[in-house]
């Protein structure tokens, strides 16, 4: 039998109502071990002095200021060990901290529930009024064709300036970046007539991507061209990538 | 004393066999230099026939050449194919979804190789996934879940007879000509930087179009124009319902024209 096990069975054991077997793996126990024994002299002694003096003890005037005072005096002692433990990491204070905050009883009178519950009421309010207007600010943006690419992220909805067409083409032109490096390292290996298809290809690409750059230019809010302007970067990562593997 | 040259005169017959010998071995040596280049400029061929199950899927990933895939009424697949010199390398690898041929990912880090021109033949209800980087690209009587048509940079794609659930044709320069049908709930997307697109579907054809022509503006519907598609952006775009939009079909023509013909 471990200390814990034992500790347990204390009460139960001065209430005289253990199991012959369990009362004698206890009793070894108790007697090999000081600490446990200190705990049952201890234990016995209060038993033994509430039977003695039944009857004698009124009930304090006021028991729920009491009980208040006792969990005062046991949440003081808690602070006291949080001090001790200082030391202790940062994420031990945060489970310290957390298991405070929800090991805690919360008892709250019929007023402060009420405070509680109309202030939840009135932030809720406000955040779903708030939320609303964003809403339908959003939607007259997209129907009026002026919200800002780099907001909603969707093609066309809104004008295209030079700075984001660069901006919203990024990605691709990484990719093609990254592609025309690996086409540099393997070109040395291709026939006459592969790089020719290559240099044909990449031509007509790049004249379809500066036609619709040019068109956005003109018009940013063109929203085909702004398609087309992403398809023919497609185009280009892809044969691009094609080649670099050959 | 009297000094003198000595002339010696070779008999006839000797001098003959002199020059017949010299005469052999000017041949022998323009034979030996010219083979090695009749070598290289030869075709070799290869041709191979495995069993197929039923819906298998056929993925072959090209350098340069043509492929052509065909489909039949047998549970076989027949993989022939044409190889220019210096000839490309491959294994067709076989598995439980059908077969697999990567002649790119084989020939990675040679320094040259010559195109190579397939031609198979698959069971009809296969899906086919073929890509290259350069070469036109055929497709004909295939009704399985896919047909995917990839060309990285020019080549014609011709898919003919099909009827699949999934239709992608991509090329950069070239022709896509699709004639086939459009199945409940399928999407077929054709896309080209600069050739015709060409769509060839029955007349009854109910499906959701996009259809971009931003440069020519030549997107004909013929039949199926409606009063369900709307022309956006100056006419370069065309999207809508025709019927009740079974199927969704989008096409982008960046540089040339988009043309639908009724099957009657």
């Amino acid at each position: 039998m471990n200390c814990e096990k034992c500790q347990k069975l204390l009460s139960d054991f001065l209430d005289g109502e253990l199991s012959d077997e369990d009362r004698m793996t206890l009793d070894a126990h108790l007697e090999e071990c000081l600490s446990c024994s200190s705990v049952r002299e201890e234990l016995d002694s209060i038993v033994t002095f509430c039977r003695d003096h039944r009857g004698e003890y009124d009930a304090p005037p006021n028991e729920r200021a009491m009980w208040l005072r006792i969990r005062n005096t046991i949440e003081s002692q808690r602070g006291v060990r949080g001090l001790a433990a200082a030391g202790s990491s940062a994420t031990g204070q945060t489970l310290n901290w957390l298991s405070r905050l929800f090991g805690r009883q919360w008892e709250l009178s019929f007023t402060q529930m009420a405070a509680a519950v109309v202030a939840i009421t009135i932030v809720v309010s406000l955040a779903t009024v708030v939320g609303m207007r964003r809403f339908q600010s959003n939607r007259s943006d997209e129907l009026t064709g002026t919200s800002e690419i780099n907001r909603t992220g969707s093609p066309g909805r809104s004008a295209l300036t030079s700075g984001n067409i660069d901006e919203r083409l990024k990605p691709q032109q990484q990719l093609v970046d990254y592609w025309n490096k690996r086409i540099d390292q393997r070109q040395a290996m291709w026939s006459t007539q592969t790089r020719e298809a290559f240099e044909r290809n990449l031509k007509v690409i790049d004249q379809a991507v500066y036609a619709f750059r040019e068109e956005l230019q003109r018009n940013p809010q063109d929203q085909v061209s702004a398609e087309m302007l992403e398809a023919a970067m497609s185009d280009k990562v892809d044969l691009l990538s094609g080649f670099a593997e050959l | 004393m009297k000094t003198g040259t000595i002339n010696i005169r070779l008999p006839q017959a000797c001098r003959t066999s002199e020059i017949v010998r010299a005469t052999l071995i000017v041949a022998s040596l323009c034979l030996l230099t010219l083979l090695p280049a009749s070598t290289a400029f030869a075709q070799k061929k290869y041709s191979r026939t495995f069993p197929a199950r039923k819906n298998i899927t056929i993925t072959l990933s090209n350098r340069s050449g043509a492929i052509t895939v065909e489909g039949w009424d047998k549970d076989l697949i027949k993989i022939s194919a044409d190889m220019e010199a210096p000839a490309a390398k491959f294994t067709p690898v076989i598995d439980a979804n059908g077969i697999t041929i990567d002649v790119v990912r084989d020939n990675q880090g040679r320094v040259d190789v010559g195109s190579v021109n397939f031609k198979i033949s698959v069971p009809f209800d296969s899906s086919v996934y073929i890509d290259t980087v350069l070469g036109d690209l055929t497709v004909n009587n295939v009704t399985g879940e896919t047909v995917r048509a990839h060309v990285n940079s020019e080549g014609n794609i011709l898919l003919t007879d099909i009827r699949a659930k999934a239709v992608m044709a991509h090329n950069i320069m070239g022709d896509i000509f699709f004639d086939g049908e459009l199945l409940s709930g399928g999407i077929y997307t054709l896309q080209s930087n600069s050739g015709n697109i060409n769509i060839r579907i029955p007349q009854n054809s109910s499906f959701y179009l996009n259809a971009v022509a931003p440069n020519t503006r030549e997107i004909t519907l013929g039949p199926f124009a409606g009063s369900g598609l709307s022309y956006i952006g100056d006419k370069r775009k065309v999207t809508g319902n025709v019927g009740n939009a079974r199927a969704i079909v989008s096409i982008v023509n960046l540089r040339g024209s988009i043309s639908f013909i009724p099957r009657k």
